[in-house]
């Protein structure tokens, strides 16, 4: 997919990517676009247009991933990014696939524990889920903001920040959410309400994708931010 | 005529009769019927059979034999058990009830039977294990094979099966009857 410019007109981008619009919500832009442009629209909401055309392009491009040019926004900018992020999981998305699972039960029939497993494995996701979403409101995205604000101004060369080597103890989230929308693919027997089932599976799908474009973001850019942070604080 | 072996041991004969002639008569499978075991114990060749068919006192009285066999267990019991994990089927509900329930049951029993989710017998041994929480240390003990062994069934079992997590290997293997739920 090509990459969007600020003069693409963002109603084409939603016609192109329309599952983008999890992401426009995020930034208080909601359906009624009209024709106005990426930049048209960034003045009116006072987004900053760069940021705002990194993020949409990198959610929409998987191979897509400009390190250097994250790098360069303020840590906080990209804070307050995931901080809403983490908020449309915790008020739509989980909530979306939770009302939707529980119809799906509600409607098949009594025999078919398949469809309870699976979403007691979904609530397994859920809570580590919104268990990060607490950890980083609480702890991680504070201690950031505040180590940007205390870094007198001068931002390190994207050069300086080192990304680390990803370590892997567990299951990730994003694995648990694969392992969830392949059982519904390849494993889920018995009967059910096919439409509710889609339902549930679009929107496991959604979040999936939404989780690990998202991730990058945060384990790439705002993990090494962190870490340049803090260790630049250390040596103060 | 179906080459899923089937036993149906309960001590009302005419519920035994009745399952063993919709066995027959639905799903062309030959059935062996036993009603006279003594002090609940179970026949010595049971294990033999594809499907264990029994009434749920005598399930209940071998429970820790049965219960690794669960996913080719069937209760045949006279009320409605939703919300248990055993399979089971309700003498008292409508021809129709019947004939849908053993019909899913055998489904999913000709499924993994076939091999269709693709594992060896050694790779299910496995996965059991791992969906209790072995690590693979204990998993390689348990089984008296290598860790490096351990670990090669564990990525064909994710491989075949799509699942890269403990928590979706062991709903998987409930799911299938491997474990109990």
């Amino acid at each position: 997919m090509a990459l969007i410019n600020k003069e693409d007109k963002l109603c084409d981008v939603i016609i192109i990517e329309p599952t983008v619009i999890s992401v426009l919500n995020r930034f208080n832009i909601f359906l009624g676009v009209g024709d106005k442009s990426v930049e048209q629209i960034c003045e009116e909401k006072n987004l900053d247009v760069d940021f705002f055309l990194t993020i949409l392009n990198t959610y929409m491009n998987e191979e897509y991933f400009p390190e250097k040019l994250l790098k360069s926004f303020d840590a906080t900018l990209i804070v307050g990014y995931l901080t809403k992020t983490n908020k449309y999981y915790q008020q739509f998305q989980i909530p979306n696939i939770e009302r939707h699972f529980n119809l799906l039960i509600e409607r098949s029939q009594d025999d078919n524990n398949n469809l309870s497993l699976l979403r007691k494995f979904f609530f397994e996701v859920k809570s580590e889920l919104l268990g990060r979403i607490a950890e980083d409101s609480n702890r991680w995205f504070k201690e950031i903001s505040e180590l940007e604000k205390s870094s007198s101004g001068s931002r390190c060369a994207s050069g300086e920040i080192t990304v680390p080597q990803p370590v892997q103890a567990t299951d990730t989230i994003e694995d648990k959410l694969g392992d969830l929308v392949s059982m519904f693919i390849k494993h889920l027997t018995g009967s059910y309400d096919s439409n509710l089932c889609l339902a549930v599976l679009y929107a496991i799908i959604n979040l999936k994708k939404d989780i690990i474009q998202n991730d990058r973001i945060r384990n790439r850019i705002l993990m090494p931010l962190y870490n340049f942070l803090l260790s630049k604080k250390k040596n103060e | 005529m179906s080459e899923l072996s089937t036993v149906i041991i309960a001590k009302d004969t005419l519920r035994a009769l009745g399952m063993k002639y919709l066995l027959e008569s639905m799903f062309d499978m030959k059935s062996a019927v036993f009603n006279d075991y003594a002090d609940g114990k179970l026949p010595d060749d049971v294990d033999r059979y594809d499907l264990i068919v029994v009434d749920e006192a005598l399930c209940l009285s071998n429970l820790d034999y049965l219960i690794p066999k669960k996913n080719r267990t069937v209760i045949l019991a006279d009320h409605d058990m939703a919300g248990h994990s055993w399979q089971y089927v309700n003498s008292n509900a409508d021809e129709n009830t019947i004939i849908e329930s053993l019909a899913s049951i055998i489904k999913k029993l000709k499924r993994v039977n076939s091999g269709q989710d693709g594992l060896s017998a050694r790779e299910i041994d496995v996965l059991k294990l791992v969906a209790t929480g072995l690590t693979n240390k204990e998993i390689a003990d348990r089984l008296n094979i290598s860790i490096n062994t351990v670990l090669s069934h564990r990525k064909n079992i994710s491989a075949k099966l799509g699942i890269k997590s403990v928590s979706g290997l062991s709903v998987y293997a409930m799911m299938n009857g491997y474990i109990n739920s």
